[in-house]
């Protein structure tokens, strides 16, 4: 069995002519159990830096001294654990369950958001009239600040879920609809004509070719927008909610329950986290080269 | 033989790898021997392989109007190797994707084995100057692309799969069909592009200078492949270059462009036996005829 290309046996074709390849077979096991290690590598890096940061948070904590100004990793664990199962104002809901309603708004808000955006997206890719109508629309409404919505939103769907839901998918939505539109620029017109020139049907060509070459790009505009739905959450929660991570922070704050406000900063990057892991499972199952 | 042992050799080492659970499927005990090569049996109706007649096109809208060229007639018989030669920007990639029919034109018609085409079709296959492979398939399916685009893979499976993997044997790369277009080399790749390309059995194969963007050795290589593999099949091919060594080497016939909008301005015979070496680049005949396009050329610009 050969290691490397230097000692391989020249593969001679049927055709007679040797060919003699730079790879071979275990040359591509070697590289996939070697990204394997590097990947898992990446992993125990990351948890490494999430611990520094941790410990240099504990040591500017130490430094000023003031639970107020900067909790200390203690109280915040503390507070944690207490209110995770303690509702917080009395007589609302404990943490984890803000968590889950805050998770529950961003997933809404963030589905809605990227489905509408995806849509937008590849029928202004496909129609090119669409896409200098809508284009200035979305380039106008991107930069707007979320909050700035709240009174209209209140006008228009009234305290419920709806104007949180709503609020979460307008920053969502130009994110999703200029990253599938540079996703599906950025297949080459080739790969359509290849194609095509294989027999495939316009139709076959457009899920199976180029949207699908897209995938991984417009997955990370997900990525994207799904942190952009995590930092509007706050502001969603504004809108007379009496519950959620962006609620408690803000109740929090208001009676200077500075650990507290730590502890539902910490949740919403736990859960970020685990969404954004899960688009990046997505992202290593749609595109092998990131195996 | 000597491959299918090797193959068969190293293939085990690849059983009990997490990444590619269909590798477990594909055994190459089950793989029918390397055994080789059906050339095309066409219906033969004694049309061309491709003939093209009148074709004009001109770019572009009213007010600037850019004519590529007028009136091009080519005509190509069956198991014949056609190179088009020209400056760049003369029409050569626009004829191409004409007959592929990826381009609309503007007069004309194009015929393949004496039957009229407008769209694309698995008749005409197409190698770009990069392979083109689908990145998320693995080897197998990216060759296998075609016969499932056209709906064939529910009736005859198995036999496809069979076919296939011949296909791969017979580019040189037997064993690599459950590897990703990103873990080879760019002259594999190149090949996993014929054998996708093959696999439709095309009345004809387009290239638009498929080998451009490769490294000098890894280029002779790939025409030392695509000479036997033409050896072996005669399959007809137009092949678009602007470099006259490869036109010689290669074909049986070239077609030189002038500079737009005249179109094709010479066309000549190779006079060199097949099959095809190296070294007839240095015979007197190839160098006459080397000596020829490069006047034409020069004359027309
Ligand atoms: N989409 C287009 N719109 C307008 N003009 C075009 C378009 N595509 C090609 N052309 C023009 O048509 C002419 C022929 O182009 P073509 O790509 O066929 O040249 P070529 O012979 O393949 O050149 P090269 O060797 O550089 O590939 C060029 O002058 C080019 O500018
Ligand atoms: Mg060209």
């Amino acid at each position: 069995m050969t290691i490397s290309a230097l000692d391989a046996p020249e593969t001679v074709l049927d055709l007679g002519v040797p060919i003699n390849d730079p790879i071979d077979i275990p040359d591509v096991v070697a590289e996939r159990s070697r990204r394997r290690r590097t990947t898992a590598r990446r992993v125990g890096f990351g948890a490494l830096g999430l611990g520094m940061a941790v410990v240099i948070w504990e040591v500017v904590a130490t430094i000023i001294g003031n639970d107020i100004m900067v909790p200390s990793v203690q109280s915040t664990v503390s507070a944690l654990a207490h209110y995770l199962t303690t509702p917080y104002p009395s007589g609302s809901d404990p943490l984890w369950e803000d968590a889950l309603v805050s998770t529950e708004r961003v997933l809404m808000g963030f589905g809605i958001g990227t489905f509408c955006g995806v849509a937008v997206g590849s029928v202004m890719y496909a129609v090119q009239p669409i896409r200098h109508l809508v284009d200035p629309i979305i380039e106008v409404t991107r930069p707007l600040p979320p909050l700035a919505f709240i009174p209209v939103l209140i006008m228009w769907f009234g305290i419920g879920q709806t104007p949180k839901v709503v609020l979460i998918s307008i920053g969502v939505l130009p994110i999703m609809v200029v990253s599938t539109i540079a996703a599906l620029d950025a297949v080459p017109k080739d790969l359509e004509h290849c194609g095509r020139t294989l027999g495939a049907s316009r139709r076959y060509v457009l899920l199976n070719v180029q949207v699908r070459a897209a995938l991984p790009a417009i997955v990370t505009g997900m990525r994207i927008a799904m942190a952009a739905s995590w930092t509007s959450i706050v502001a969603a929660e504004m809108i007379a909610a009496n519950s959620g991570l962006g609620f408690v922070i803000l109740q929090a704050g208001n009676y200077l329950q500075m650990p507290l406000v730590f502890a539902g900063i910490a949740m919403i990057g736990a859960v970020g986290l685990l969404l954004d892991t899960s688009l990046r499972t997505a992202l290593f199952w749609l595109d092998p080269s990131r195996r | 033989m000597e491959l299918h042992q090797t193959a068969t050799a190293v293939a085990p080492s690849l059983r009990g790898l997490p990444l590619s659970p269909s590798w477990e499927t594909g055994s190459p005990d089950a793989m029918p021997p390397a055994t080789g090569l059906q050339r095309r049996i066409a219906s033969d109706t004694g049309a061309p392989a491709v003939k093209v007649e009148g074709l004009t096109k001109t770019f572009g809208r009213r007010g600037r109007q850019v004519p590529v060229f007028n009136n091009i007639n080519l005509s190509v018989q069956k198991g014949e190797f056609v190179c088009l030669l020209g400056p760049s920007g003369c029409g050569k990639s626009t004829l191409l994707s004409a007959i592929a029919g990826i381009l609309p034109f503007d007069k004309g018609s194009v015929a393949i084995d004496g039957t009229t085409v407008t769209g694309p079709g698995a008749d005409r296959g197409m190698l770009f100057q990069s392979p083109m492979l689908f990145s998320w398939l693995t080897v197998r399916d990216n060759v296998l692309f075609g016969p499932r685009a056209r709906g064939l893979m529910k009736r005859a499976r198995a036999e496809i799969g069979a076919q296939a993997d011949e296909m791969l044997s017979t580019v040189g790369l037997h064993g690599f069909g459950d590897a990703y277009p990103h873990e080879l080399s760019g002259g594999m790749r190149h090949r996993v592009a014929f054998a996708r390309a093959l696999l439709n059995n095309p009345a004809v194969l387009l290239m638009d200078e498929p080998f451009g963007a490769l490294d000098a050795m890894t280029r002779s290589r790939m025409h030392a492949f695509l000479i036997s593999l033409w050896e072996a099949r005669r399959i007809t091919i137009v092949f678009v270059t602007h470099d006259i060594e490869e036109a010689v080497l290669l074909g049986d016939r070239i077609c030189v462009f002038g500079n737009r909008p005249n179109g094709i301005i010479k066309e000549l015979e190779v006079p060199l036996g097949r099959p095809r070496r190296f070294e007839d680049l240095e015979e007197p005949a190839a160098l006459v005829t080397k000596r020829s396009i490069r006047e034409t050329l020069w004359a027309a610009a």
